[in-house]
């Protein structure tokens, strides 16, 4: 971080926004089960899910790990890693979850499996 | 950061908080690698879990079958490793004011959570195993363990480092504590991964 930005954020105690970050997270990993128990159909709950869960992924990574008081290029470190990690789940997904769209059916719904491999206890085809 | 308190104490403090800055700089580019190592992990589950068919209440068992997990006991993990990441940070708070004592005592109960989680996710598995449950059960459990096992890894790394790092906390001070810096940002990437690990196994 620049010296003016560190003598700024050392002049400062954090232990209560420590305390708040905590409390944060407590709460959104309440709000994560109690959500799971509706059904907002697959979509919407692996987007919620997946929502809260990115919250307290940023509020960790921001104020635990500091990374809000460190240069702002340093958080270009996480995000371009998972550039590549969603390039890589999403390149995927015209053959896997939106496959069902090329013989009408709802994205995430078919219930037919694209890859019949599974395992001991998946379907005998 | 607390750490850039150093700068203006003493010959060579300039010096000092470049070298660690640089060394957080290298702990955040070795946890891009690991980003890319658990991203690749969690990629492959998603590619498979969304080619299996949708598992109905009641009807034929599917590759994607998870009804003997308990989202309990993965909920009250999620709970411990994230008070674990709270203690590691007033870990770090408090060597970086010159506490050695607090950041002893933070240290000590960070690794005890650490400890706590990793028998919490022994019994899990002991469970698994006592119904017949492994990794070549289906495709979901075999990448269960795949992910749970490498993060437990991680865990279990991490609190080797602890009682490392509390046994030798006579070491650092307010100006010189970049060990415990960092392995309090490998820490915090542990608990990362579980946030995320624990609704997409667990919840989803």
């Amino acid at each position: 971080m620049s010296d003016a930005a560190a003598q700024d954020h050392s002049a400062h105690d954090h232990s209560k926004t420590y305390v708040n970050v905590l409390l944060a997270l407590a709460v959104l990993t309440f709000v994560t089960v109690a959500i799971s128990r509706y059904h907002f159909g697959r979509v919407g709950n692996i987007g919620v899910g997946l929502a809260i869960a990115t919250v307290k992924a940023s509020l960790v990574v921001m104020f635990f790990m500091h990374l809000k008081y460190e240069q702002r290029w340093w958080a270009g470190i996480v995000l371009f890693p998972l550039l590549l990690v969603m390039i890589i789940i999403g390149s995927n997904l015209p053959d896997t979850a939106l496959n069902g769209k090329s013989h009408g059916g709802d994205m995430l719904l078919d219930p037919e499996p694209s890859i019949k491999h599974a395992g001991k206890a998946g379907p005998a085809h | 950061m607390e750490h850039a308190a150093a700068a203006g104490h003493g010959h060579g403090a300039e010096d000092h908080v470049a070298e660690f800055e640089k060394a957080r700089l290298g702990m955040w580019l070795f946890l891009a690698s690991e980003i890319m190592m658990f991203g690749a992990f969690i990629a492959a589950y998603v590619v498979l879990w969304t080619s299996a068919p949708v598992q109905v209440e009641g009807g034929p068992t599917t590759a994607f079958d998870k009804h003997h997990l308990s989202w309990k006991i993965a909920c009250f993990n999620t709970a411990v490793l994230i008070l674990s990441s709270f203690t590691m940070v007033k870990s770090v708070h408090a060597i970086s004011k010159g506490n050695r004592g607090k950041c002893e005592d933070y240290m000590i109960a960070t690794a005890a959570l650490g400890a706590l989680f990793l028998c919490v996710k022994g019994y899990e598995y002991a469970l698994k195993f006592g119904d017949n449950i492994g990794p070549d059960t289906n495709v979901f459990y075999g990448c269960y363990f795949l992910m749970t096992g490498f993060h437990g890894i991680h865990v279990l790394v991490g609190v080797i480092l602890l009682i490392w790092c509390a046994f030798y906390v006579k070491r650092f001070d307010q100006h010189h504590y970049a060990p415990v810096e960092n392995l309090a940002l490998y820490w915090h990437f542990v608990d990362l991964v579980w946030i995320f690990l624990f609704p997409i196994v667990y919840l989803l």
